[in-house]
């Protein structure tokens, strides 16, 4: 039941980047990861449960992400992705929504590869809650400047 | 806050939770509130599975030993959520487990939620100016294309 449970209230766990997330690359001293879960005030003001990113050198992730993004793209209910010079630029996905405790949780994965600019880096973006995907977009384009507790 | 609260002022209650509005001291007691209402509620079971709160049926008003299973099964609540956090963490964590908030930067960890909510704003604006670049190529290769179209629809294009 144990085990049940601690799956019912992860539900990332089961998409290909969850690998790249649990502190795999956290002696790499190139790369910042961040990952919340629980009762972060931040979390409950936006209807969260999990907000997660990770950042690193595009020359050296951009080969690794890559496939696991499009395989959990694949599976996306609405997604917006932009190729160019046959890799992987933009991506944003709406992942099938999952049920906890009788409640459905909503999930969104952002990646860009920016190789063109001064610092190329590769950024995921994954979070999950009850937030919709209007608010999901507005969160995603509004935190920087707004972002609070 | 007053335990006998009608159902307008706790979903009014629920929406500040959910805000952060609630002082700590308010947010303490609408959990006690939430974990013992006989207010029915769809909002509020959602707002039990948000605290780590179940009830599986209704308890009879004033039994003491129906209130003992309340505070049983909210107490066996409370202990399996610190238990899967604990369980979920050491699964998913393998460099520092036990944290829900919890951040890797140059190669150093930090668990400060201020410094990580400065570290996720700093990555999602370094992400949207990516995509503002990436804007601005497809613009361009718009550009391109643009008098490729002007002349198919032109006059001078060879009619098939």
């Amino acid at each position: 039941m144990a085990i049940a449970t601690v799956a019912a209230a992860y539900a990332q766990a089961g998409l290909q980047i969850n690998s790249i997330f649990g502190g795999k690359y956290c002696a790499d001293s190139t790369v910042t990861e961040t990952m919340m879960t629980g009762n972060q005030r931040f979390l409950k003001k936006h209807g969260l449960s999990t907000f997660a990113t990770f950042k690193g050198p595009a020359a050296k992730f951009a080969s690794v992400i890559q496939p696991l993004v499009l395989a959990d793209g694949a599976h996306a209910t609405g997604r917006n992705i932009r190729y160019s010079d046959g890799k992987l630029r933009y991506a944003f996905f709406i992942l099938p929504s999952v049920e906890r405790d009788g409640h459905r949780i909503n999930r969104y994965l952002y990646y860009i590869n920016s190789e063109g600019v001064r610092k190329p880096s590769v950024i995921v973006i994954y979070f999950e809650g009850r937030i919709t995907p209007d608010k999901a977009s507005a969160l995603i384009n509004t935190m920087p400047s707004n972002l609070k507790k | 806050m007053n335990d006998r609260i009608d159902l307008p002022t706790l979903l009014a209650l629920l929406e500040r939770y959910y805000e952060c509005s609630l002082s700590e001291e308010d947010e303490h007691r609408l959990r006690g509130i939430i974990a013992t209402t006989p207010l029915r509620h769809p909002a509020i079971d959602e707002a039990r599975a948000v605290m780590g709160f179940r009830r599986t049926h209704r308890v009879a008003k004033g039994s003491f030993a129906a209130g003992l299973k309340v505070y049983g099964a909210v107490a066996a609540g409370l202990a399996m959520l610190v238990a899967v956090g604990i369980t979920v963490q050491d699964s998913y964590r393998q460099c520092d487990p036990g944290l829900s908030c919890i951040a890797y930067v140059n190669g150093s960890e930090v668990t400060d939620e201020d410094v990580i909510l400065r570290i996720i704003s700093e990555d999602i604006r370094e992400f949207n100016d990516g995509v503002a670049a990436d804007n601005e190529s497809m613009l361009d290769d718009l550009d391109d294309i643009v008098p490729i179209i002007d002349f198919y629809e032109s006059e001078s294009f060879p009619k098939l």
